[in-house]
């Protein structure tokens, strides 16, 4: 009897200690269990929300497509939620797919865009990004009228609100049905939001409520432990009577039966709790349970994601393999266009380089062909002018020669005539007859004179002349006229040439009797000779004190027969300067002079050395 | 056939053709006076030296070209400087040996030049000479 008191009181000690414990966990778990079922609904909500949008919105390219798109922006889970759906439910009959984008400027191939405030996109950015894409944005907590459908969780629903015009302008059609239950302005989101925020306040009193029910309830707890504790103490007092006072069992033993019924409450209240605790527990199990079958969907969507991360992977190896090979080939490539380019060049440059040649060569060639023409002309001319010439100085040879005959003829019979007639003739006929002789012997001396112009220059043969020893020689066959005029020659130191004897002593003959003959009568002729080198020449100078030549006539005076004075006044044929003239010509010389009239004359020639 | 010329001036430098035309000349009726000069020179200060209107004052002048110092041409260049009264009236006919194609061209254009005659002179010459010019 005893022990079994005693079991009892360890059974009761325990449950003292475990029970407050168990109804807190229990009030927990039950608050939990509510809160996870309310925000799985409101995922389902909004999935549906989103997907009767899509049914209620028409798109210009719909037959197009095969699936019908939906994007999901930022790491929102709400695409599992829109994935779970897509198995379920097609949207205008095409299957649907959810595809989830990081960055706004990635948007694009899709028909429906979600996006939830709390992520942080900027409205409008988005706005931006999509426009002319055909692509309905849905978001969710932006302001009003800032999208173009807008959804608000409001207690346990979504409201939203749609903007028409973006949308029209955008191109889509919307249901009437659409138009009809959305919230039209900000002012019913405001009477929405006080709405919300009243249930909040009820909730918040409801709570409040419960918390002095809990506490009230608790109190009681505390005080019925209280109680147990007094009789527990009760008890103890009682056992202690029992063994001080075993004549009060009876009694004692009608109140412990008493104690006992009071037990089996409790115990009895006590299994009840663990029946509720068993449901609890169960309801967790189905929650854990829930939790892992998402947590393998996920694990499998992450398997799924690696194996396509690797194939992607392996995908852009291909392509980086590809690349390179592409790489080395168009570097070959460039390589090749290189070396085509520097051929080509290099042909170009060869090509430019011979045509210039070419073209030198035709120009020299064509030069050549002129030059050669030129000198053939020059030539044949050259040819001509010594035919002509030597007809010429045949001409004048043979003229002047036929010539002395008849002249010889008419001077002997003159002088005949003279003779035998002379004295039988008047003064007018003998003055005739003088003139006749007189002309007659011109004329002779005309004709010697003609014929040796024409000789001159015909022989070739030159030598060394000795111009010293010449003019000595000369001076000794001027010996008469140089004692007459008392001339005075000097020599200065004169060169040996190369020409022709006979003809440069006919030269310095004709100088040095000019320069003797053309003089004042009382003045005595001086005459210097003298040479130098110049310019690859010997230019002699043959000065005299003469008359002197005016300037009008320092031409003329080398032309044959070419007179300035009468034959009254200065003897001779006119014939000296030209001989001069031809003389030195033919020899490669010039001749000229220098004179001032009556302040004498110096005359310049030049031999080649 | 009256004498219609004054006086012929004769500008020759050879001496022998001098006396000859002289003597053609005087021959000759149609010529009253004849005077000669051995140069262009001797023209000139014979020409600047004659009074107007005196028997000297010539009406002709025979002249040659090749002469020395100053030939024919020379003296035309001079003669037409003179004193336009000194030069009015006086007929000047070239009188040369050469008959070269530069002469007789220079001869055509020359202004003072009124004619141009071949030696030798002869009489017969001299007729044309007046019929022509006087």
């Amino acid at each position: 009897m005893i022990k079994r008191y005693q079991n009892r009181s360890i059974f009761g000690l325990y449950l003292n200690s475990i029970l407050p414990y168990l109804l807190v966990v229990l009030f927990s778990l039950k608050i939990n269990a509510q809160g996870s079922s309310d925000a799985e609904v409101k995922r389902l909500q909004r999935t549906i929300f989103v997907f009767n949008f899509a049914q209620q919105v028409g798109w210009q390219n719909l037959q197009e497509l095969e699936t019908f798109k939906i994007g999901v922006l930022g790491p929102d889970r709400t695409i599992l939620d829109l994935q779970a759906m897509s198995q379920k439910r097609k949207i205008h009959g095409k299957p649907v797919e959810i595809v989830r984008f990081q960055l706004i400027k990635n948007v694009k191939n899709i028909q429906l865009l979600y996006v939830n405030n709390k992520y942080n996109y900027s409205i409008n950015y988005i706005l931006n990004k999509i426009s002319d894409k055909n692509i309905l944005l849905v978001s969710e907590d932006y302001n009003f009228n800032s999208s173009m459908i807008n959804m608000v969780n409001v207690e346990d629903s979504f409201e939203y609100e749609i903007n028409v015009t973006r949308m029209e302008k955008e191109g889509f059609a919307i249901a009437p049905s659409l138009k009809r239950y959305a919230v039209t302005s900000s002012e019913k989101w405001k009477r929405l939001y006080r709405k919300t925020e009243r249930s909040l306040t009820q909730a918040q009193q409801e709570k409040k409520r419960q918390d002095s029910i809990l506490r009230n309830k608790e109190k009681q707890i505390k005080s019925q432990k209280d109680k147990i504790t007094d009789q527990l103490e009760k008890i103890d007092d009682q056992e202690n009577e029992i063994y001080t006072r075993e004549e009060q069992i009876t009694e004692r033993n009608r109140e412990i039966e008493n104690l006992y019924t009071q037990s089996e409450i409790q115990q009895k209240k006590y299994e009840e709790k663990v029946l509720i605790e068993a449901e609890l527990e169960k309801n967790i199990q189905e929650q854990i349970a829930f939790i892992k079958t998402q947590e393998e969907k996920i694990i499998a969507g992450n398997e799924e994601i690696t194996k396509r991360n690797e194939f992607l992977k392996q995908q852009s190896k291909q392509i980086k393999e590809q690349e390179d090979v592409l790489k080395r080939q168009s570097s070959e490539i460039d390589t090749q266009k290189k070396i085509n380019l520097l051929l080509i060049t290099l042909v170009l440059i060869i090509l430019g380089a011979s045509f210039f040649i070419y073209r030198g060569y035709l120009t020299k060639k064509r030069f050549t062909k002129e030059l050669e023409k030129k000198n053939q002309a020059i030539y044949a001319q050259s040819l001509e002018l010594e035919t002509k010439n030597k007809e010429l100085e045949q001409f004048a040879y043979i003229a002047s020669h036929d010539l002395q005959e008849p002249l010889n003829t008419i001077s002997s019979f003159i002088g005949l005539i003279a003779e035998d007639y002379g004295d039988s003739f008047d003064d007018v006929g003998k003055e005739s007859l003088a003139f006749i002789k007189d002309a007659s012997i011109r004329m002779k001396n005309l004709i010697d004179a003609l014929l040796e112009y024409s000789r001159l220059g015909r022989s070739k043969e030159y030598v060394k002349v000795n111009c010293n020893k010449v003019i000595e020689e000369l001076k000794d066959d001027l010996k008469n006229v140089i004692e007459r005029t008392q001339a005075k020659i000097n020599i200065k130191n004169l060169p040996n040439v190369n020409g022709s004897e006979i003809e440069l002593r006919l030269l310095f003959q004709n100088l040095i009797s000019n320069g003797i003959k053309f003089r004042d009568q009382d003045t005595i002729p001086q005459i210097d000779i003298s040479s130098s080198k110049v310019n690859g020449f010997w230019q002699f100078s043959v000065k005299d004190n003469g008359i002197g030549i005016p300037k009008e006539h320092q031409e003329r005076i080398f032309a044959i027969f070419q007179r300035l004075h009468s034959r009254e006044q200065y003897q001779g044929t006119g014939i000296g300067l030209a001989h001069c003239k031809k003389i030195v010509e033919s020899h490669g010389g010039e001749i000229w002079l220098e004179s001032k009239e009556g302040e004498g004359s110096t005359f310049y020639f030049t031999i080649p050395l | 056939m009256s004498k219609l010329v004054n006086c012929v001036l004769l500008i020759d430098d050879d001496k022998a053709t001098n006396f000859f035309n002289e003597r053609v000349v005087t021959k000759h009726e149609g010529f009253q006076q004849v005077n000669t000069v051995q140069s262009g020179m001797a023209a000139l200060e014979y020409l600047s030296a004659v009074e107007d209107n005196t028997a000297a004052k010539p009406d002709l002048i025979f002249l040659d070209i090749n002469m020395p110092a100053m030939n024919g041409w020379e003296f035309l260049t001079e003669f037409s400087k003179l004193d336009q009264e000194v030069t009015q009236g006086i007929k000047v006919i070239l009188l040369s040996t050469s008959s070269n194609p530069d002469d007789v061209r220079e001869s055509a254009k020359n202004h003072s030049v009124d004619d141009f005659i071949n030696k030798p002179l002869s009489l017969g010459l001299l007729d044309n000479v007046l019929k022509d010019h006087f």
